[in-house]
């Protein structure tokens, strides 16, 4: 006789969590091999270093142009994640309607609210996760691009060692044009902003900009969510602000640059995809297609909506 | 349930900008970011440690004579944008690149604050501080009294140590940065700078006699033979100019970074490049007298003479020497294991080792001093001076 408590595992997932497991292995395999402070000096300050050095020889020595192009490159890199987070984070809102009501409806049951909510999320193609993905990418890019920044200016001769031991030989030009002019206007780019006030208050204005921007065109109907979204959003700027007052002024022009094409991002998708559709608390519950505009949000993935209209 | 992923991310977020406020704590706010800097004399080795501390150490025993200041408590990473100094509190040196000096009773340092302090070379009292603008990376050379030094705000000073005042009537300006000590001979000051550019200067006036034009950074002090000015750059070739003209006698290609100073023995000139190699040229032409010999590690420094031989530091912890005449490598420190390894040390040579009276000495990034006997031919270690 069959038992039906047993747990049905299905193979999908069987084969889903063996590959997590097996590149996560992989990736540990390698780290130790390797050693992360190779893959992280060929993978990321070498590639970088000499990235910037190379804009600065080719767009008339100027590092503030060379960063601003540098920013530029790595923003249309990470685009396709950056359009991604944008967009999953309009149908985690354009569902939070239906997930308050999930939650009313199965207040008591907890597994079975979880179930619901991982099918809600499924059937409109939303992952909570997805949002913070782009941004976690940003933290080893920061680090990294904090610590080119120095090495390739480098004003003293431990940062010039580093930079000898960082820059492709091959390319025996890039050596000519060491050091690099790291004078702009008040700024030496290696160094805090002296002023002490300028590049804080525009790294941590353009910051505030753009995720009020966000705020705007996604408005959590939970009212929870909305405050934490509201504190997030004064308190990421104030703390970059911060930072860029002990910071090296060539990252905080980065985190400028970095900003305002975010701005610019945001702006381009909410112009061509409108705002996000949000329902009202209230409104009837479980209404798994609520889309008004199925050409605007799209709820789910093809293969899924062709799996759903079989059914 | 949905709120999870909120609190989640937003928890991630302030972990990972601790980590980042950590991992880039600034520059002004961590100890001190120069290298130890040794000295050897017959009785005493003195150095500047990567912390900013001198140490008199003494030559036989290894025993500390003396050290400045006595007290160090400086925080370091993110804590240290909040500290503010005791002014009345003796502080360790900022960064120090250049070797100290002995000269009038003094042991003379220069730091990257743009100070030259002179304390008693035997109380390790301090005599007196002397400040010009920019920083002082290079270091200093004395001759007759004189201590000659640049900075990297451009210029190039001459100070006289008995009276702390400046010889020439104005510092001499340079193109770009000045990171290495000046070569002085009998009537002139030879210095490089990071601006590619080469000069002479006379020694009593500070006026220019002649400048070169390299197509790299000069960050490595010159050196003198025979009529000739020496000198290394980041563009991977060694400079020989005429002292009295400034002509161009030959530039030699290395094959990577020059950022120490060449050595002059008999007729030729030795340098050691960042690429882990060391050259032999002829003083006369350039031309090499053997095949580059590989110390397996990158070498910031250049070499030291020892008993017709080099001895040459690499980042690894390594002392190695190299017959002179035939180019014939072998590692002095450590003894055991694989070459480039440093057998897991956690320290790193970056400056010259000081050579006296069959004492190598040399100073570790994290402040330990070596002093290896080597007269016998076979190194042998005399002491190992451990600041902690």
């Amino acid at each position: 006789m069959e038992n039906t408590n047993r747990p049905r595992v299905s193979p999908q997932q069987v084969r889903k969590s063996l590959l997590t497991w097996g590149i996560g292995a992989a990736v540990l395999v390698i780290v130790f091999t390797v050693g992360f402070d190779n893959i992280w000096r060929e993978g990321v300050i070498r590639p970088m270093l000499n990235t910037l050095l190379f804009l600065y020889a080719n767009l008339g020595h100027s590092f503030v142009v060379a960063i601003a192009v540098f920013t530029i490159l790595l923003r249309l890199l990470t685009l396709p994640l950056s359009i991604k987070q944008v967009r999953s984070q309009r149908k985690v809102n354009a569902v939070q309607p239906q997930m308050q009501a999930l939650q009313k409806k199965y207040a008591g049951n907890k597994e079975k609210l979880v179930q619901e909510q991982q099918r809600l999320y499924a059937e409109a193609g939303a992952s909570p996760l997805t949002g913070c993905l782009p941004t976690l990418i940003q933290f080893p890019i920061w680090i990294g691009l904090y610590q080119s920044i120095t090495s390739v200016l480098a004003d003293t001769p431990i940062e010039l060692l580093n930079l000898g031991q960082n820059i492709y030989t091959g390319v025996a030009s890039l050596a000519e044009i060491i050091p690099l002019q790291s004078r702009f206007l008040w700024l030496n780019l290696a160094l805090p902003d002296p002023s002490p006030f300028v590049l804080p208050v525009l790294v941590g204005g353009t910051m505030y900009l753009q995720q009020k921007l966000s705020m705007q065109s996604n408005a959590s109907a939970d009212p929870q969510q909305a405050s934490m979204s509201n504190t997030m959003n004064l308190m990421m700027p104030l703390m970059f602000g911060y930072f860029t007052t002990q910071f090296a002024s060539g990252l905080a022009l980065y985190f400028v640059v970095f900003n305002i094409i975010g701005i610019a991002l945001q702006w381009g998708i909410e112009r061509y995809e409108g705002p996000a559709t949000v329902s009202h608390v209230g409104e009837p519950a479980l209404q798994t297609s609520p889309a008004t505009n199925k050409d605007r949000v799209s709820y789910g993935t093809k293969r899924q909506r062709r799996k759903k209209k079989k059914r | 349930m949905t709120r999870v992923p909120v609190r989640g991310t937003l928890l991630i977020l302030l972990l990972v900008l601790a980590t980042l406020a950590a991992g880039c704590a600034p520059r002004g706010g961590v100890a001190n970011a120069g290298w130890t800097v040794v000295t050897a004399t017959e009785d005493a080795v003195y150095s500047v440690l990567a912390t900013g501390t001198i140490v008199a150490v003494d030559a036989v025993s290894g025993q500390e004579l003396w050290r400045y200041p006595i007290a160090v408590e400086r925080p370091g990473g993110i804590g240290a944008i909040f500290s503010r100094p005791d002014p009345d509190v003796p502080v360790p040196l900022q960064a120090t690149y250049g070797e100290p000096v002995v000269a009038e009773g003094l042991l003379l340092a220069a730091s990257l604050d743009g100070k030259v302090h002179a304390l008693d070379r035997t109380t390790g009292e301090q005599a007196w501080d002397y400040e010009v603008e920019g920083g002082i990376v290079g270091g200093l050379t004395v001759e007759d009294g004189i201590a000659y030094f640049g900075t990297n705000e451009n210029t190039v000073y001459a100070l006289d140590i008995a009276t702390q005042t400046l010889v020439w009537t104005q510092p001499f300006r340079t193109e770009g940065w000045v990171w290495s000590a000046p070569a002085v001979d009998a009537e002139r000051v030879y210095i490089g700078t990071m601006g590619q550019r080469v000069y002479a200067l006379d020694r009593d006036t500070g006026e220019e006699v002649w400048s070169f034009q390299a197509s790299g950074a000069l960050p490595g002090a010159p050196a003198l033979t025979d009529g000739a000015v020496v000198i290394g750059s980041v563009d991977q070739h060694v400079y020989a100019l005429d002292a009295a003209t400034g002509d161009l006698r030959w530039a030699q290609p290395v094959g990577h970074w020059v950022m120490g100073q060449p050595l002059v023995l008999d007729e030729h000139v030795y340098v050691a490049s960042l690429d882990g190699r060391v050259h032999a040229l002829s003083v006369a032409d350039g031309a090499p007298r053997w095949d580059a010999v590989s110390v397996e590690r990158t070498v910031r420094a250049g070499p030291e003479a020892l008993d017709g031989a080099l001895v040459v530091a690499n980042q690894a912890g390594e002392l190695w020497r190299v017959d002179a005449a035939t180019g014939e490598r072998a590692r002095l420190f450590p003894d055991v294991g694989e070459p480039g390894t440093g057998l897991g040390q956690e320290w790193t040579m970056l400056s010259s080792p000081s050579v006296t009276d069959g004492l190598v000495v040399s100073g570790t990034t994290s402040g330990i001093i070596l002093a290896l006997e080597t007269e016998a031919g076979l190194a042998v270690e005399r002491w190992i001076y451990n600041p902690s």
